[in-house]
């Protein structure tokens, strides 16, 4: 038996779910518009993924969540690492391009700038207030131009002459790019200046007088859009690599993380199972109102069963629950696996030691697992 | 970079010959206030002043790439003028550091931190940049103290600089003069060197001629509307951020009246209004200014023209509005920012010119 | 006459400074979302965050006939010395009569500071005030080393553990009457804090964050999207550069020590004069711990508040030229708490890979 690796991704408007195997290599991979119902989307998603492995051979090794809708999805899988998209992405791209020195990530809603050096991500950036540089602002763009989005960034190529159009702003990038259609210009040309806004949005909020160095990797599901490349390309003077896969390299990235967290901490996945699929879920929110706090409490039920708790602060909801709830393995006490190894070594499973000696042991052990993983797979 | 090597190895190994020096002034934030001041100084020192280019698109998207993205439009503008004398091969920059200008009273802290922040920025421009701070009684600032790191870069004496520094203060305060008769800065901006600048003062001080701003009726035009326009210097009179708006109020038969215009005395007598005054003196400027044009029954209506990201002014246009609202005068707010667009400015100009209009036919 | 303040860090300390002195007061609301809308609809679109949150407090406070506000001035040149004056504009234009007891610094307008010390000094003779002030200084001391202290502890075990602990110290600290009360109340809970010490690890595991900027958003919790606690979940202490004690003793207290000096003076290399806020003792923070082995620094700001401005445009600089990681964070009513996670998780990952390389 041999174990896949599960990354699910949830942007805000893509979902994202990949299978990896003990190699990296990519075994399913799946891209799906988030409807605004996550948890059905991974539903699907799964339910797509059992049909398509052929479980005689492989079982579920791990699980891992990234995204800004990590945290319920996290709950509804049993993940075993819910991380950052940032972190994520880094990991991916630092895996298939280990000199990369920048990262530029484009998704739905979010922009993110990553400086890489020697393999590490050393500084970043994120778009915080508006997302004029984001794959919404062209969704937009390309809705009222009447363009399918997936044709946008072919057309931007075909420009013959440059236009600028103000673009801090989707609103008033909407009314510049009217007024400047009356001009005359085509509609290559007002996307090609589009494009540049995009980027010089990007460059004003994110990279500002930060030194970028080669190489540079673009990804995200803009990255698909050629036009945006372009500009990001004549804007760098220097090439621009887009890897094969860009659109699931957060999904890609947890997976890889998620990998290391189980094998590290010599854990059994906390996936749920495939009977999650059948399963009804809901969320269901109310303030506590107990004291000043007002905390609001949320709660994800599965089937008619709490399944999670989460939002107040003093612990009052979540103990009742805290057993049967798996928690991000990062922080140091929440796994309630690991909990129970931790009482008493704590120090030894703690997975961000700079203890050399440690680090020493903790490779040997991994490849000694890498090879028993491959006669036996992980102990019970 | 190359450029700045260049002068670094001359500094340090030959020296610089002093008769050849050139010294930058960005032509940005207190510039339109000051630059007859520097113009008669640097000339009195016999030192090249190499004046930025007119903000312009390239100069304004230079600064906004290189200033932190939630900072106000007039600062990525200045970061824009000072990269654009970079290019300009200039030895020094003269960026003085505001600090006061009245007892009591200090400037925005991004005028205080502004030095600072360019060098930090640009680390490269750490040495080139002369950074006197500026501490004085009035808006006259040529009291020695406020320029000793210039007078010991340029290796003048302490008389050569004073009375410099005296020459230029008279010429000054005739700018000063004529702007209280009713001249905008506007009308002196043409001037890119000393010598026109000499003329220029010279031809209105002896100029039959009204200012725009008290002009009368023509025969067959439309009535003159007055606004006017509460803004700091470097809002008002940087024609390219702001889409030319001066020229655009005279277009529209507009006299255009500013707080350059009114006497100091009166915009401290308002002033006195306040319980507590606010800090920032050229605030305060607006604030006594635009009481005083609220009381004024020649003046139509108030546009406050302010810059996105300008943290003084979100406290002042509050009060200004409770204000006008009190005086029951028309006041509109025009906020400015590096992607204003300029049919969005002419669009509101035009309605609150028309506006005014139809109310003044009414009375 | 009845009072209230803004909600700004250990509020009990300024309610029982009131109440110790014989005020009638109501305690103001917790900033929450009913607050900052509140806030947000009746203050100046380009007004900075705490303003919109003091704006919300006010107007909260006016369904409890609330009709004094005790508020802070100063001389600028930061924004928040002429909120005073500006809320009582706001509030007057919305048709409520209150008045503002402004505490400027005395030298700004001898008269009117004489004056609004008469009334809150009320019937109390000065000794009395003096023995007041120094309970709740004690008390603000107090709640400071008693904080520090769950800064570090909570790292290393359950955040809600530790807030429950934190809500209790709150609670009972609210009801001391004198100097002993405060005592007795620190020593019982520094006794209970200490049976964690041992889920501390041994110094070389140890992750510090320290966390500057601007006081009110640095102080409140509420307002910072519960920062420290974000920062403590994922493993790592943290420290901030002020706390209310501190600032009583910097602000109040005569002849104390000046210790703010040292450190703005620290910050003198990047920022030369002050600029206002706590801009340059923020650069001297960052500094400071620096030369202490912390990991990382956050700092916080409301969105374009001037001063933090430019500690943030030469933190690059600092960060550079000191070799330590900053995280800026603007705050204001747009700031979504997913994205502040995701920085902050993201961020510390960074530091915590930086020292232990990838393995698989």
């Amino acid at each position: 038996m041999e174990n896949l690796y599960l990354g699910v991704d949830i942007g805000s408007v893509s979902i994202n779910i990949v299978a990896l195997d003990k190699n990296n290599e990519l075994m399913f991979k799946l891209y799906e518009r988030n409807s605004g119902n996550p948890i059905d989307v991974v539903k699907n998603g799964l339910k797509q993924f059992k049909k398509k492995i052929n479980f005689d051979k492989y079982r579920m090794g791990g699980v891992g969540v990234t995204g800004s809708g990590r945290q319920l999805i996290a709950y509804v899988l049993g993940a075993d690492t819910v991380k950052n998209e940032i972190t994520a992405h880094a990991r991916a791209a630092t895996y298939y391009y280990p000199d990369v020195g920048t990262i530029f990530e484009i998704g739905g809603q979010d922009s993110k700038l990553i400086i890489v050096e020697d393999g590490l991500a050393v500084d970043f950036a994120m778009n915080t207030v508006c997302a004029a540089g984001t794959g919404s602002f062209l969704d937009h763009q390309a809705e009222r131009l009447g363009i399918p989005i997936e044709e946008f960034g072919g057309l931007a190529l075909e420009a013959e002459r440059d236009v600028r159009i103000a673009g801090r702003c989707t609103v008033f990038a909407e009314s510049d790019m009217i007024s400047k259609q009356q001009y005359g210009f085509t509609k290559p040309e007002i996307i090609k200046g589009l494009s540049e806004a995009l980027v010089r949005n990007y460059m004003n909020n994110l990279v500002r007088n930060r030194v970028l160095k080669e190489k540079y990797i673009f990804q995200g599901g803009v990255a698909a859009n050629a036009g945006i490349k372009a500009a990001f390309e004549e804007e760098l003077d220097a090439e621009i690599i887009v890897p094969e896969y860009y659109d699931v390299m957060g999904a890609v990235g947890i997976a890889m993380l998620a990998r290391r967290d189980i094998l590290r901490n010599k854990i059994k996945t906390g996936f749920r199972g495939f009977e999650i699929t059948t399963e009804e879920f809901k969320t269901r929110s109310f303030q506590c109102g107990e004291c000043a706090n007002n905390c609001e409490v949320i709660e994800v039920i599965a089937d008619e069963k709490i399944i999670a708790v989460t939002g107040d602060r003093c612990g009052k909801w979540t103990a009742s629950l805290e057993d049967r709830v798996r928690m991000d393995l990062n922080r140091r006490d929440a796994s309630s696996n690991l909990q129970k190894n931790q009482s008493k070594h704590k120090s030894e499973n703690d997975i961000y030691k700079n203890n050399e000696d440690k680090e020493k042991i903790v490779r040997q052990e991994l490849e000694e697992l890498e090879r028993s993983e491959e006669i036996s797979g992980i102990k019970k | 970079m190359a450029v700045l090597d260049k002068f670094f190895i001359k500094e340090e190994s030959v020296g610089l010959n002093m008769s050849q020096i050139k010294v930058g002034l960005p032509a940005a934030l207190l510039y339109y206030y000051y630059f007859p001041f520097w113009f008669k100084l640097f000339d009195e020192l016999n030192i090249e002043l190499v004046v930025s280019d007119n903000t312009s698109r390239k100069l304004l998207d230079k600064g906004t790439k290189n200033a932190i993205s939630e900072i106000c439009v007039p600062i990525k503008i200045m970061v824009g003028h000072i990269l654009n004398l970079k290019e300009k091969e200039v030895d020094y920059i003269y960026l003085p550091r505001f600090k006061s200008l009245k007892k009591g009273t200090v400037m925005c802290p991004k005028f205080l931190g502004l030095p600072d922040l360019i060098k930090h920025t640009f680390p490269e421009f750490k040495n080139i940049i002369i950074s006197d701070i500026i501490k004085s009684k009035s808006d006259n600032i040529s009291q020695y103290h406020n320029f000793i790191n210039l007078k010991e870069k340029l290796n003048r004496s302490k008389f050569d600089m004073k009375s410099a520094l005296k020459k230029s203060a008279l010429f000054w305060e005739r700018f000063r003069e004529l702007l209280f008769s009713g001249y905008l800065i506007d009308d002196f901006l043409k001037a890119n060197n000393i010598k026109s600048l000499e003329k220029i003062i010279a031809d209105l001080e002896q100029s039959s001629l009204l200012p725009q701003s008290k002009q009368q009726e023509s025969f067959g035009r439309e009535e003159f509307i007055d606004i006017a326009l509460i803004g700091y210097v470097y809002n008002v009179y940087d024609s390219y951020i702001n889409m030319d708006i001066i020229k655009k109020c005279k277009e529209l038969g507009v006299r255009v009246h500013t707080f350059s215009m009114v006497k100091e005395e009166i915009i401290e007598s308002e002033l006195k209004k306040l319980r507590k005054p606010m800090f920032w003196e050229f605030t305060n400027k607006l604030y006594g200014a635009c009481e005083y044009y609220l009381k004024n029954k020649r003046i139509d209506g108030i546009i406050h023209l302010t810059a996105f990201g300008c943290g003084p002014d979100s406290v002042l246009s509050q009060i200004l509005e409770f204000d006008a609202k009190n005086y029951n005068k028309p006041f509109m707010t025009l906020r400015i920012d590096e992607q204003t667009g300029e049919s969005h400015i002419i669009t509101r100009i035009e309605a609150f010119v028309d506006l005014l209009r139809l109310k003044k036919e009414e009375c | 006459m009845k009072l209230s303040f803004p909600y700004m860090g250990p509020t009990i300390v300024y309610a029982k400074l009131l109440e110790l002195l014989g005020h009638d007061i109501v305690m103001p609301p917790r900033p929450n979302q009913e607050v900052i809308d509140l806030g947000v609809k009746y203050s100046p679109e380009f007004a900075c965050f705490p303003f919109k949150v003091i704006t919300g407090t006010y107007l909260k406070l006016m369904e409890e006939d609330v009709d004094t506000f005790v508020t802070s001035g100063g001389h600028g040149p930061c924004r928040a010395g002429y909120y005073g004056e500006a809320h009582k504009r706001i509030l007057a234009d919305l048709g409520y009569d209150v008045e503002m007891i402004i505490i400027d610094a005395p030298s700004d307008d001898y008269k009117y500071f004489y004056n609004i010390l008469k009334k809150l000094k009320g019937n109390n003779s000065w000794i009395k005030v003096l023995q007041t002030i120094n309970i709740v200084y004690k008390m603000a001391q107090a709640l400071d080393e008693l904080e520090r202290k769950v800064e570090i502890l909570r790292a290393y075990n359950k955040n809600s553990k530790f807030n429950k602990i934190w809500m209790d110290i709150e609670k009972n600290f609210y009801k001391i009457k004198n100097l002993s009360d405060v005592k007795n109340l620190k020593a019982k809970y520094i006794d209970k804090l200490s049976e964690f010490n041992n889920t501390i690890p041994a110094e070389k595991e140890r992750y510090r964050i320290g966390i500057v900027g601007e006081i009110f958003v640095v102080l409140e919790k509420s307002i910072n999207y519960q920062i420290e606690e974000k920062v403590n979940y994922f493993g790592f202490e943290t420290e901030r550069s002020q706390y209310l004690s501190e600032w009583i003793k910097e602000n109040i207290i005569p002849f104390a020590g000046r210790d703010l000096e040292k450190i703005a003076n620290k910050g003198r290399e990047f920022i030369e004069i002050n600029i206002g806020g706590h801009a340059r003792e923020n650069i001297g923070h960052i500094l400071d711990f620096k030369e202490r082995g912390f990991d990382g620094i956050i700092h916080l700001k409301p969105f374009a508040c001037l001063p933090e401005l430019i500690s943030q445009s030469v933190a690059d600089s600092i960060s550079e030229k000191y070799d330590i990681p900053i995280l800026t964070i603007s705050i204001d009513e747009q700031t979504a708490d997913a994205n502040i996670l995701t920085r902050i998780e993201a961020f510390l990952d960074m530091i915590r890979e930086k020292r232990y390389r990838e393995v698989v």
